[in-house]
């Protein structure tokens, strides 16, 4: 689904260079949950912002659904992003003047559906999120997991690949953080891919997989073999470690 | 995505209605000011007689005496003296002559009607020869013109102008009825329809720009009455030598108005031939002596000439468009603060799909909406504008109206214009770095 190889990104202010990504290498396949985690300053959200087309990079080769994207201009570049990617932001960035029907609506206008199919991928998005009796209002009228519900379901009406989520919990409180990740762990059941940069350890293990990222490289990465699970979290049996 | 990009941009004006009414309004102040300026101005350098002009021409003579120290300006020759209209209009080369001039005289409504109790009262009397309904197209509510014959048999003839029937009948034909004119009855023949080419080439030497009003009587009673003009211009450049009105005809002062209608090319070159020995033939009597070349123009060329359209309105009109400029870049400014304040929504819309293009068009579709609703600020402007220049100046009560192929100009300028200015604001609002204002946010 998703392979990096040795992919630099240098971000340049007057004359100080940060290397946000140094040979940044990571494989994420078809359906699988990826939690990236990491101090702050250690290039998760740059990767972020590279998977999801957001940002250029220097150096390396990218491949998104086995599309190479190191020469897509921006009409390529766009079509892509709307068609293979779902986007789940920290701040839920939901836009205020339109309702939720028409916040869902945004990506679909972009990829040129007629209004029904428009209408019907809406109304499953918002159902699956379970908001489809409040199409008509506004997010300021929600609270903040009702809010970041329609940013996922945004994120699901164009029916993408892969989910790029960035802290989709930060600003939730805890009941909300769980509603939210379960709906996540639901979408991911049903075979999408989600990558989901978090702070959070906790949360990070409800991903199959963690990525742990420093200094723009990927640190190690441990897999949760979730047969063993019993209450949500695995155990320490149920971790194997990569360097 | 048409309708779609027309709903944002009304979502947007919402959003910031300050913001927005302010760059609709300095659109519209300028568009306005341009527009009430361009409006005049259009109707100042208009053709007075499309399709005509080329075909209607007057002529310039210099019969000032060669004596003369102090020669007159250019001016003094854009009239005719009687002796010279008289005897150059019976060539025979154009299809008709039109010798005319303004005076006024009192006029004395009939006791009947509308006219009950109606005092006598002065107004614009016009000597026209019968050729002047011809030549100047004159079109005719009720009646006719008097013929060449009638005007020497029967010459107590009047035609009116609108407006003057309007004030004395009503309105109604008042063909076959009598009207005194000065100490003299008329029969009136005939009642003149919409006629008030801008500007009136005709006279340019008094108001260019006025409705035609008061009576026409034929050119012809001008000795018999021993009428002269009044108002505007005429330049005498020598005493009459006895106190009679025959002798002042004999002057060299120039008073009337001769215009000719030509239709062929080489018909106006024969006619201008003939002036030319005309001129020459005079100098045999002492008259014509000076070294001005005789002209023969056509209604644009003389409308050029006679300086019609001041000097100052067209710098009026570059100012008011360098006005209009100034109130664009203010918006430039104004648009640049809106889309900016949007920064988050359109990193959000990038991210979710839409290209730089897109982008670019949803905002210049809202630019557009901005100017169309400028525009039609703006029409309110120039309206506001116009009746101001009707209070101030009543002789362009004519000129201050805005006829529908302005108003269409008004609202495709004021697009156009605001498209324009907000490219820049457009175009920076696409290059915004999508991850940075996402983050923020």
């Amino acid at each position: 689904m998703l392979s990096m190889k040795h992919i630099s990104k240098v971000f340049q202010a007057d004359l100080i260079e940060t290397h946000a990504l140094r040979d940044f290498n990571l494989e994420v396949k078809d359906g699988e949950f990826v939690a990236v985690t990491g101090p702050s300053g250690s290039g998760k959200t740059t990767f972020l912002n590279i998977a999801g087309l957001l940002d250029p990079f220097e150096s390396g080769r990218y491949e998104l659904d086995g599309v190479d994207v190191s020469h897509l201009n921006d009409d390529e570049a766009s079509m892509l992003r709307n068609e293979k990617i779902g986007f789940i932001f920290q701040s839920f960035n939901l836009i205020p003047d339109l309702n939720l029907f028409d916040n869902v609506d945004v990506p679909l206008r972009y990829r040129g559906f007629k209004a029904a199919e428009r209408k019907r991928r809406i109304e499953h998005a918002l159902e699956t999120v379970g908001l489809s009796g409040r199409m008509k209002h506004l997010p300021s009228q929600l609270s903040g997991g009702q809010q970041q519900r329609v940013a996922i379901a945004r994120a699901l009406a164009g029916e993408p690949k892969i989910l790029l989520a960035d802290e989709p919990t930060g600003n939730l409180d805890s009941l909300m953080a769980r509603q939210v990740l379960e709906l996540l762990e639901s979408i991911n059941e049903a075979g999408s891919t989600i990558i989901m940069v978090t702070h959070d350890v906790d949360l990070a293990r409800r991903a199959r997989r963690n990525v742990h990222v420093l200094d723009g490289s990927v640190d190690d990465f441990t897999v949760y073999d979730f047969e063993k699970e019993s209450h949500g979290f695995p155990t320490e049996d149920e971790r194997t470690t990569f360097a | 995505m048409f309708t779609y990009y027309v709903r944002l941009a009304w979502l947007s004006f919402k959003k910031t209605p300050v913001l927005s009414s302010l760059i609709v309004g300095a659109i519209g102040i300028g568009i306005g000011a341009c527009i009430s300026i361009l409006t005049v101005y259009t109707l100042m350098i208009q053709d007075p007689v499309p399709g005509s002009s080329d075909k209607i021409f007057t002529y310039k003579l210099d019969n000032q005496p060669e004596l003369e120290e102090d020669r007159s300006g250019d001016s003094a020759y854009a009239l005719v003296g009687y002796r010279d209209a008289t005897n150059i209009s019976k060539s025979n080369i154009p299809d008709a002559h039109s010798l005319h001039y303004q005076t006024e005289a009192v006029i004395f409504p009939m006791n009947e009607g509308p006219n009950q109790g109606q005092a006598p009262f002065k107004d614009e009397l016009r000597l026209a020869s019968s050729g002047f309904f011809k030549v100047h197209k004159t079109p005719f509510l009720y009646g006719s013109a008097w013929t060449e014959n009638e005007e020497e048999s029967s010459p107590f003839q009047t035609v009116l102008s609108k407006v003057l029937n309007e004030q004395l009948f009503g309105g109604v034909n008042s063909v076959g009825k009598s009207l005194k004119i000065g100490s003299n009855s008329y029969k009136i023949v005939g009642v003149i329809g919409e006629f008030n080419p801008i500007p009136r080439y005709f006279e340019t030497d008094s108001d260019a720009f006025s409705v035609m009003a008061g009576a026409v009587i034929p050119f012809s009673l001008t000795e018999q009455l021993e009428l002269r003009k009044k108002g505007g211009n005429s330049r005498c450049f020598e005493d009459p030598a006895e106190d009679t009105f025959q002798s002042f005809l004999e002057t060299e002062c120039n008073w009337i108005h001769h215009w000719v209608a030509i239709e062929s090319e080489s018909a106006r070159r024969d006619f201008k031939d003939f002036l030319d020995n005309y001129a020459l033939e005079q100098r045999r009597y002492g008259r014509f002596m000076g070294p001005f070349t005789h002209e023969l123009h056509d209604v644009m060329s003389w409308l050029e000439d006679r300086k019609v359209v001041n000097q100052d309105y067209r710098l009026l009109l570059s100012i008011a468009f360098l006005f209009l400029i100034v109130c664009l870049l203010n918006c430039i400014g104004l648009m640049l603060a809106k889309f900016l304040g949007k920064s988050g929504e359109m990193s959000l819309r990038r991210a979710v799909g839409g290209s730089k293009k897109m982008i670019f068009r949803q905002h210049i579709v809202e630019i557009a909406f901005i100017g169309l609703l400028g525009g039609f600020v703006g029409l309110l402007v120039s309206l506001i504008g116009l009746f101001g220049i009707k209070s101030l100046y009543r002789n362009y009560e004519q000129l201050a109206h805005i006829s529908w192929e302005l108003t269409l100009l008004t609202l495709v300028l004021a697009v156009g214009a605001t498209v324009l200015a907000g490219l820049l604001p457009a175009w920076r609002v696409c290059r915004l770095p999508v991850s940075q204002y996402l983050k923020s946010q």
